[in-house]
């Protein structure tokens, strides 16, 4: 993981640094990130059929019909808002264990990724039940509303995140609700069988569909083509939580010097106030600029 | 095709999400790799 998402600058050779967070690892990434999109849209919209099969009565047919295609996007969206928010906990136990930077900022990056992810499952599900449950939200319903407390508790994450602090004590914080938000990711995934007459969704897609070979092999192929996207975000984000660390760093770093050299500096004083001794009042006016 | 208008807002609203993510986080590691010093950045090289 760490070749992917960058070496330890205390450990590499001085080389060239791009002014960018790309690298040949994900412009590979990138390239079957877009090819991938296009084979999944080929299959998604124009190889694999509606979903559609004889009903009880002679003559009809029942099923989810052409809007079966949006599950090519939802369920690759949840699996992934799973992985990624899992990784986040994990990520944040191995910080509070070792206080590694890196495990931080890949923690970091992850819940990030999984709140966007989390974002796009809960709209495409709206959508979804719109034509499907003929309603877009269903209060009473488990599973939608334990999704929306996951995607809530670590979109408060980032905000706390977010959170002026030490960057040692902003961290630990945000590890501590990273790895307890994680309880609630089997509870999202298991609701539709814990309480399966409290919800409308569907206990497994998969079973659910019935499907035929294209349906699963695009649905495969979205699961796949998604993972790679996620990757991909993840190791710019990655380093984009590194330069933020380095850019803040920097920026005390500068503030530091400056306040020193300040102190450094002598009290220049005017012809008068060589002349005279400095008083109480005068040094008040602004003579003390040296600072603490 | 049946709920043609349910199946491209669900297609678009998460290519907008996900694309614009994507660009956001391009545009920001852009921006701070101008703050940064390059020896502090040096992780990040073209030959990864």
């Amino acid at each position: 993981m760490s070749i992917l998402l960058g070496r330890s600058p205390d450990r590499s050779e001085p080389r060239a640094a791009p002014a960018h967070t790309g690298s040949r690892t994900t412009r590979i990434l990138g390239a079957g990130v877009l090819a991938g999109v296009v084979g999944l849209g080929l299959f998604a919209f124009i190889f694999s059929p509606p979903d559609s099969r004889p009903g009880p009565e002679a003559g009809t047919r029942i099923g989810q019909f052409d809007v079966v295609r949006l599950m090519y996007v939802h369920v690759p969206a949840a699996i992934w808002t799973y992985i990624a928010l899992g990784t986040c906990a994990a990520a944040s136990a191995a910080y509070l264990w070792r206080r590694s930077a890196w495990w931080d900022r890949l923690a970091h990056a992850c819940a990030e990724i999984g709140v966007v992810l989390c974002a796009v499952m809960l709209l495409t599900g709206m959508i979804w039940g719109r034509p499907v449950w003929g309603t877009w939200w269903e209060w009473g319903d488990v599973r939608l509303v334990t999704t929306l407390v996951l995607f809530l508790t670590y979109a408060g994450y980032l905000a706390l995140r977010s959170v002026p602090a030490a960057p040692e004590a902003r961290a630990s914080r945000a590890a501590i609700l990273g790895l307890g938000g994680a309880v609630l990711i089997p509870i999202v995934n298991r609701s539709v069988e814990w309480w399966e007459n409290r919800t409308l969704h569907q206990q497994s897609t998969l079973e659910e569909l019935r499907i035929e070979d294209l349906t699963l092999f695009t649905l495969v192929l979205g699961i796949f083509v998604m993972g790679l996207l996620v990757l991909w975000l993840v190791v710019h984000r990655f380093r984009v939580a590194w330069l933020e660390a380095e850019a803040e760093s920097a920026g005390l770093q500068a503030a530091l010097a400056e306040r020193r050299a300040e102190a450094a500096e002598p009290v220049t004083a005017g012809p008068v106030a060589a002349a005279e001794p400095v008083t109480a009042g005068a040094a008040d006016d602004g003579a003390g600029s040296a600072g603490p | 095709m049946t709920h043609a208008g349910y199946i491209a807002a669900g297609w678009s609203i998460s290519a907008a999400l996900l694309v614009g993510y994507a660009v956001m986080i391009l545009l920001r590691g852009r921006r701070l790799s101008g703050k940064v010093p390059a020896r502090r950045r040096r992780w990040m090289t073209a030959e990864d």
